[in-house]
């Protein structure tokens, strides 16, 4: 009897454990699917927490070689390469100079923009890319009112010297 | 300012080169001849992704408290995709001196083809108020130039009760 009682028992532990689960999964799903839009958060408390990097832009294929500059998944040449390939060309027609390439650190690379953000870590290795244009300004998202008809006299990229991706540009009077 | 833009395959800027892409970028204007520099941020898909699935919460304020004037700004993103948080960014432009006096609310459409814009909502419209976010209460003046992408209230802000700061829609199908 005793048996029986035990049995039953833990019979009905397992259904209560099952109906919970079921039950558990069904509010998951529904929260999964549901089109409620999210909670908007107050923005000020946006900063604290996740992932403060985003990768960038997908640009020059990281590889590994024994001609890739010390700590890069590249080279000075895989830029070239990208320029030439991918690269925007000046207002002329002409492919743009390039003025210089380094490898830096990203407070470096900052200070070469006079302190833009490049997004990532003061010691992690970046390359920054200098060019003479002149480059079209179109695809600026300035305020309404100012002029894009000059174009600009030249232009920086930051690229992640681990992964390739494109981390920021400018264009410059 | 930051948004989604499309990219020609080969456009500076670009988040996936190579491809014609639509991207979340923000970008700062910098003071004192300091440029205009565009930081990719995520890669929703190419020419024609279907953004609906996507709630963006994209925000800037300033970093340290001080609301009224900084040169430090925080650059935070949340997307969320079909109601799931999708990805989150915090950035920041920095060395950038402002001291915000107004929001301006919609969209612009640039191209050297034929393009068109489906309708986007703008609604919770707020503003730092001095001690917390204040919801938009007047419709603001009207400063677009050369439309599209037009522009309309589809609910005016009000300051009455139970005012969310209203919903501006713009669209471009010309």
């Amino acid at each position: 009897m005793n048996r029986l009682k035990l049995r039953f028992g833990i019979l009905l532990l397992f259904a209560i454990v099952v109906v919970g689960v079921v039950a558990f999964t069904s509010q998951s799903t529904r929260a999964v699917t549901s089109t409620k839009p999210p909670h908007v958060p107050d923005p000020s408390s946006m900063f604290q927490g996740g992932n403060p990097y985003p990768p960038g832009g997908t640009a020059i294929s990281p590889h590994a070689s024994a001609n890739n500059a010390p700590g890069a998944a590249f080279s000075q040449q895989d830029v070239i390469d990208f320029l030439n390939k991918d690269g925007e060309p000046t207002t002329n027609g002409t492919p743009p100079k390039i003025l210089s390439i380094q490898f830096v650190t990203a407070k470096q690379a900052s200070d070469l923009m006079q302190g833009e953000s490049v997004g990532r870590p003061d010691n992690y290795l970046v390359c920054y890319v200098k060019l003479q244009g002149p480059f079209s300004r179109r695809g600026e998202h300035v305020p309404s009112g100012v002029s894009l008809e000059k174009d600009a006299a030249w232009e920086d990229m930051v690229f992640d010297a681990s992964t390739g991706n494109l981390l920021v540009g400018g264009l410059h009077p | 300012v930051r948004g989604i833009s499309t990219y020609d395959a080969n456009q500076r800027f670009n988040c996936h080169y190579g491809y014609n892409s639509t991207c979340m970028y923000w970008a700062d204007n910098r003071p004192n001849g300091g440029g205009y520099y565009e930081h990719a941020v995520y890669t929703l898909g190419g020419y024609g992704v279907s953004l609906d699935p996507y709630l963006i919460d994209f925000a800037v304020h300033s970093a340290g408290g001080n609301y009224t004037s900084t040169n430090t700004w925080n650059v935070s993103l949340n997307l969320y995709a079909n109601g799931s948080l999708a990805a989150q960014f915090n950035q920041q432009s920095t060395n950038n001196q402002m001291s915000p006096s107004t929001i301006t609310i919609g969209s612009e459409v640039s191209d050297t083809h034929a393009s068109t814009s489906d309708h986007t909502d703008y609604q919770y419209n707020q503003w730092y108020c001095g001690s917390a976010w204040c919801y938009q209460t007047t419709t603001g003046t009207d400063t677009s130039t050369s439309p599209p992408p037009y522009g309309y209230w589809r609910i005016n802000p009000c300051n009455c009760q139970g005012n969310t700061g209203g919903a501006f829609t713009t669209y471009d199908h010309s």
